[in-house]
């Protein structure tokens, strides 16, 4: 066993124990084990919302995504800005109503302000779905950490089943208390990694950030900037809108909401976090330095390139730390989307069905189903050959269609109705299977529009789509008389 | 550093002043002391 191996392997267990440990013998009732009994402070709330910046998507995603299409890879810089910015005034309304009808995940929001039940089961089902991508990518780039800095000693297969154990062990015992203790030593190792590399690997392979960049575009002229056809500008504003407005309606960063002890926390962090996530940058200065040096990766294995690179510049030991760090960034969002999966299947499915079920049954239905959602994720991850930022633009396009949904239920007086925001979510979610399935663009689909539309995300076209049908359902099934007055914050 | 990249990196950090300036001077974050509106 190399040094390497031998770091990832301590850290690996060091973040199991610190998950088991986080329990510090609290009853685990279901709004303790999915939402930490709304008792975290601002630091926790904003570890667990900026964990969500720095994932493995970002990770090794992020300077992949750099490595092998250049510009196309700034949109995650964007996005994460403007859904900070946007969480300023969305948050507030989220967690207050929340707060008040003690609710522990986003179907239960749904559900109880349309009353309506059978749209929770169907925002529940939506939200499984996106989250099943979103999981496969972290074990894929668990897979790939452990698989690569053990020098090929351990197959991607195997890490993956250790780290989906890992994860679903201490979120069984612990739940989100395990990933908030998690989380932060995970920010501290990934934020120290990730500016040193971003860092060194200009410095030393270039003799500087200008001397890189003038020898990309040297290389490969026009790589740093938008292309005219497929990761072009329409392509990049249409995918930062797009998961920009899917940013918090992911059921995870949704629950992570809950967990606030105070409102203000958010509007604190819509300052901070933008600001926080320009250490992305650092991220893409690794995969820019890896083009020149480790080339020739492609499809899939451009998400290798910041490992690659370190394996050539690194002693083992150290490529350990990277890896290990690698390894948390895998575990924490791992651990809160397991979380929010189970809670999903177990609280707005099963307890929606069967509504005489206790709160004692639903907290252990849940904790049990921890593993098969694990095991669900880890079979598509043995199956997939997808890159990791196709992954999550996959569960966003999914995940945003329950945007319109939500804005208009924090209306004073909400326009949507129940029947129109469960049949826009529908088309939506139709659409973007179909899509994707198909491989169709907006091109493709009306051949009469300009070439440049087919770059168009198709997230965003099934986002029109399912606003256009919320707001004609919304008004063919309003009752005629008095209409009956939703719910607000 | 490429001009693209420079110009996403401008409006986060204008972006963020402009966040602080509004929550420097949004009342509900004096009240919030008192507890969460309603």
């Amino acid at each position: 066993m190399n040094s390497a191996l031998v770091i990832i392997f301590l850290v690996a267990a060091f973040s199991l124990v610190l998950g088991l440990v986080a329990r510090r013998g609290r009853p685990m009732t279901l709004e303790q084990w999915t939402v930490g009994g709304r008792g975290f402070g601002g630091i926790i709330v904003f570890l667990l919302t900026a964990g969500e910046i720095y994932t493995t998507f970002t990770f090794l995603g992020g300077s992949g995504y750099a490595y092998g299409k250049g510009a196309a890879a700034y949109y995650i810089l964007a996005y994460g800005s403007i859904a900070y910015i946007l969480s300023y005034w969305l948050l507030p309304p989220i967690w207050r109503y929340a707060k008040q009808e003690s609710l522990v995940s986003q179907s239960h929001f749904f559900a109880r302000k349309y009353d309506s039940p059978m749209l929770g089961v169907i925002v529940a089902v939506g939200g499984v779905i996106a989250l099943v991508p979103y999981l496969v990518l972290q074990f894929k780039g668990l897979g790939i950490i452990v698989s690569v800095a053990s020098y090929g000693s351990i197959s991607p297969t195997i890490a993956i089943w250790i780290g989906a154990a890992i994860v679903a062990i201490y979120v069984m015992v612990s739940g989100v208390r395990g990933s908030a203790w998690n989380a932060a030593v995970k920010d501290f190792m990934i934020l120290a990694v990730v500016i040193f590399l971003g860092v060194y690997f200009p410095l030393h392979y270039y003799g500087g950030y200008s001397e890189m960049f003038r020898a990309i575009d040297a290389a490969k002229p026009g790589f740093l900037a938008f292309k005219p056809k497929g990761e072009s500008v329409l392509w990049f504003q249409s995918t930062v809108l797009l998961t920009a407005l899917g940013f918090y309606m992911w059921p995870h960063s949704f629950g992570a909401a809950f967990t606030a002890k105070d409102e203000r926390a958010f509007r604190r962090n819509a300052i901070i976090l933008p600001l926080y996530q320009l250490i992305l940058l650092f991220v893409f200065f690794c995969g820019f330095a890896a083009i020149l040096k480790v080339p020739g990766l492609t499809g899939p294995e451009i998400d290798l390139s910041l490992l690659r690179l370190s394996i050539d510049t690194f002693d083992p030991w150290f490529v350990g730390v990277i890896g290990a760090a690698g390894v948390l960034t895998a575990l924490v969002p791992g651990s809160m989307i397991l979380i929010s999966a189970a809670t999903l299947v177990a609280n707005d499915i099963f307890r929606a069905l069967r509504p005489q079920t206790s709160e004692t049954t639903v907290t252990w239905t849940a904790r049990a189903l921890v593993p098969v959602v694990a095991l669900v994720a880890v079979y598509f991850t043995l199956q997939g050959g997808q890159t990791i930022v196709n992954l999550l633009l996959i569960g966003y396009a999914f995940v945003t269609q329950l945007f319109p949904g939500l804005v208009c239920s924090l209306m004073r007086n909400n326009p949507a109705t129940k029947y129109g925001v469960g049949a826009g979510v529908l088309v939506g979610l139709a659409a973007v299977v179909a899509m994707t399935l198909t491989g169709s663009t907006l091109k493709s689909l009306m051949p009469f529009l300009p070439v440049e539309m087919g770059d168009i995300n198709v997230g965003l076209v099934a986002l029109v789509l399912n606003a256009i049908v919320t707001i004609v359902v919304s008004l063919a099934t309003r009752p005629a008389a008095a209409p009956a007055p939703m719910r607000s914050a | 550093m490429p001009f693209v990249l420079a110009w996403n990196v401008g409006w986060v950090v204008v972006g963020a002043l402009i966040m602080a300036v509004i929550y420097a001077n949004d009342p509900a974050n004096a009240k919030s002391d008192e507890g969460p509106r309603r």
